[in-house]
């Protein structure tokens, strides 16, 4: 019933449909269409009808405004300069147009010109401006390139801390080591110095073994010879001991408290010669080699061990040493090109005088037996005369 | 009820092309009026549409005629006012080429024997209300439409007279709801026409005997005589499926006086 509802609603809607297509759609524009342009034609018709009326009303009155009465000639001649009237005003108003017309042409085109002008200056700017660009650009490269530079050098800092560091380890290691090695070399030359006073004591030893021995046997001598007392004494020289040997000429003066000694035989460097008062002797010690020793035997017989006293005489080496025969004075001669008296009466020696006047270094020195004057000799070939109360240079 | 939209909506815009000429007897003056084409609508009475016409013609009549002597002619057979132009157009077009229904108007002579004389619009606003009436007493013994008030049954006049389709079906869908008891009208407010332009009337009941929704086939019978056959039904100028439901059709198929009016093919026996 559903299907048959719909066939009947269909097909009336197909004939429908059908009916409209014959009967309406080929009028229906047509018709409009026809109506519109029919309402155009009585529109156009009543205008054109108006206007003919008034062309025609126009015309008449025209014509018969020369022929007509004068009421009405004169109404067109008034209205005729009313109209003249307005054609002047109208002309007048044409030409004022025109000028404006023409100035604002003239303003048109100074306008053109400035416009022209600032476009000008625009592009100009634009030029400037693009250099200004290039020129930043170009800066900013630069600073580009000095950054990294820069980077670069902190990193070369960096490197360069990071090896000062290293070496100042090194260093400090190295420092260490020296250290180290300097212990190490002082312990070696303390050891050296150890042997070396051991072979010192044992030269000593054997110094004095020998000196003994010939002690011993100059005992034997004098023996003999205090049983034959013809016999000379021998000068005698006497070197000190090797011991406390610096090499350096200290001029450090040793003395004895022994007997005296003196010999003289040949060959030897340096005299020494007995202090008087027969007790004290004394030693240079400039160098080291063994001398014979001859003992004198005025007083008790032995030989020198103990020092009694020590004491710088000179700057430098000290060359020659004398006692006075008078008095218990002491003078020295050394390389400082100065004679010095001492007095030794005391602990510790005095100085006295110093005698100057030599120009270069006193080799020996002696007193007359009197004890009043000094004779020095020294390397520049002269040898001077001093007083010894006055400490005045007397001879050169 | 009226669910159809479509077909209501193809129903109601169905227009005629109509070519008006003017009477040669009464045109005054040398100038030959064209001939005035208009699209009017089916539903729409003639009356109605043709101010335009009249005014247009009227410039080449003498005008010493009063407004409502209006009439029009077909091939010499006066129109009838008060029928919608859908119902003439159907009876009376008797060639089927493609040119707009010729149609001659007169502002004189009106043949007072054959044609009922509407002056003014008035008057036919009341034949229309009255047909109204008629049709809903035929449906739900004119409940409805004494229920509406003054203003819509103004609505309804105003909507087909201004063309306003939805104004119109607003209070027109009130009078198609079937009745409260059942689901279809009392009876179908229908008229057959003759070939002759006369129509008839007759009680019609949109169910069979048994019950059932009658459909044509059964009204085709129903109207033969013995001496006639009906054999199809036309109407907006179509011929109807003979399946389809007298409810339904009544209910979309109606004029806007919510007549059905069916032009009868008969076969002679």
């Amino acid at each position: 019933m559903a299907n048959d509802d719909q066939e009947w609603r269909l097909s009336l809607l197909q004939r429908l449909r059908e009916r409209n297509r014959r009967e309406v759609t080929p009028f229906k524009e047509i018709i409009l269409q026809n109506n519109r342009l029919l309402d155009n034609v009585t529109q156009l018709k009543a205008d054109n009808l108006k206007i003919s009326v008034e062309n025609e009303q126009l015309r008449t009155a025209f014509a018969t405004g020369g022929t007509g009465s004068g009421k009405d000639s004169n109404a067109a001649q008034i209205a005729i300069a009313a109209l003249e009237k307005k054609l002047l005003a109208q002309q007048e108003e044409l030409t004022d147009l025109h000028k404006r017309k023409g100035e604002n042409s003239q303003m048109i085109v100074d306008l053109n010109l400035k416009v022209e002008k600032q476009q000008q200056i625009i592009k100009e700017k634009e030029g400037c401006l693009a250099e200004q660009k290039a020129a930043n650009n170009m800066l900013k490269a630069e600073v580009q390139m000095l950054k990294s530079s820069l980077e670069e050098l902190k990193k070369l800092n960096n490197t360069l801390l990071d090896e000062h560091t290293a070496l100042q380890l090194a260093f400090s290691a190295l420092e260490d080591k020296l250290r180290g090695v300097q212990e190490e070399n002082r312990c070696l030359l303390e050891r050296l110095m150890r042997y070396k006073s051991k072979d010192a004591d044992k030269l000593n030893e054997e110094n004095e073994s020998f000196l003994r021995k010939r002690s011993d046997k100059l005992k034997r001598d004098l023996e003999d010879a205090v049983r034959e007392p013809n016999s000379t004494l021998p000068r005698l020289t006497r070197n000190s001991s090797s011991h406390s040997q610096h090499g350096l000429g200290d001029g450090d003066l040793y003395e004895n408290d022994n007997d005296r000694y003196s010999s003289d035989t040949g060959g030897i460097d340096h005299c020494i010669e007995a202090g008087c008062g027969g007790e004290l002797d004394m030693f240079t010690s400039p160098n080291s080699r063994l001398r014979d020793v001859l003992c004198h035997s005025t007083t008790k017989p032995e030989n020198p061990s103990t020092i009694f006293m020590k004491f710088d005489a000179h700057e430098n080496e000290s060359h020659a040493v004398r006692w006075s025969p008078i008095e218990r004075v002491l003078a020295t001669g050394g390389a400082d090109r100065k004679v010095k008296l001492w007095d030794v009466g005391k602990a510790s020696p005095e100085p006295r005088a110093v005698l100057s006047g030599s120009s270069a270094g006193i080799n020996s020195v002696d007193f007359d037996s009197t004890g009043s004057y000094i004779i020095g000799t020294s390397n520049d070939y002269g040898a001077r005369v001093w007083t010894v109360g006055d400490n005045r240079l007397r001879n050169a | 009820m009226a669910h159809d939209r479509e077909i209501l909506r193809m129903i109601w815009e169905g227009q005629i092309a109509i070519c008006f000429q003017a009477d040669p007897d009464e045109i005054v003056g040398l100038q030959q009026p064209e001939n005035f084409h208009l699209m009017v609508s089916r539903l729409s009475y003639l009356p109605l549409v043709t101010d335009k016409v009249k005014k247009f013609f009227s410039r080449f009549i003498a005008n010493d005629q009063p407004d409502g002597a209006v009439w029009f002619d077909y091939n010499g057979i006066p129109l009838k006012l008060h029928y919608p132009i859908g119902v003439l157009h159907d009876l009376l077009r008797v060639e089927d080429d493609n040119h707009p229904w010729s149609l001659t108007i007169h502002f004189s002579k009106f043949p007072e024997d054959c044609l009922v004389k509407f002056d003014t619009k008035d008057i036919l606003e009341s034949f229309f209300m009255s047909c109204l009436k008629e049709a809903d007493v035929l449906k739900h013994r004119g409940q409805v439409i004494s229920a509406m008030q003054k203003k819509e049954h103004n609505q309804l006049w105003s909507g087909l007279i201004n063309d306003k389709f939805d104004q119109f079906w607003a209070v027109n869908r009130r009078l198609m709801e079937p009745g409260a008891e059942q689901d279809t009208f009392k009876h179908i407010p229908i008229r057959f026409y003759d070939e002759d332009s006369t129509y008839m009337q007759k009680l019609i009941s949109p169910l069979t005997e048994t019950g059932q929704k009658k459909i044509l086939n059964d009204l085709l019978i129903e109207i033969s005589t013995p001496v006639r056959k009906a054999v199809g039904f036309r109407t907006h100028g179509i011929d109807i499926h003979c399946d389809t439901q007298l409810q339904w059709m009544s209910e979309h198929l109606s004029y806007p006086d919510n007549f059905l009016h069916l032009l009868v093919f008969y076969e002679n026996m």
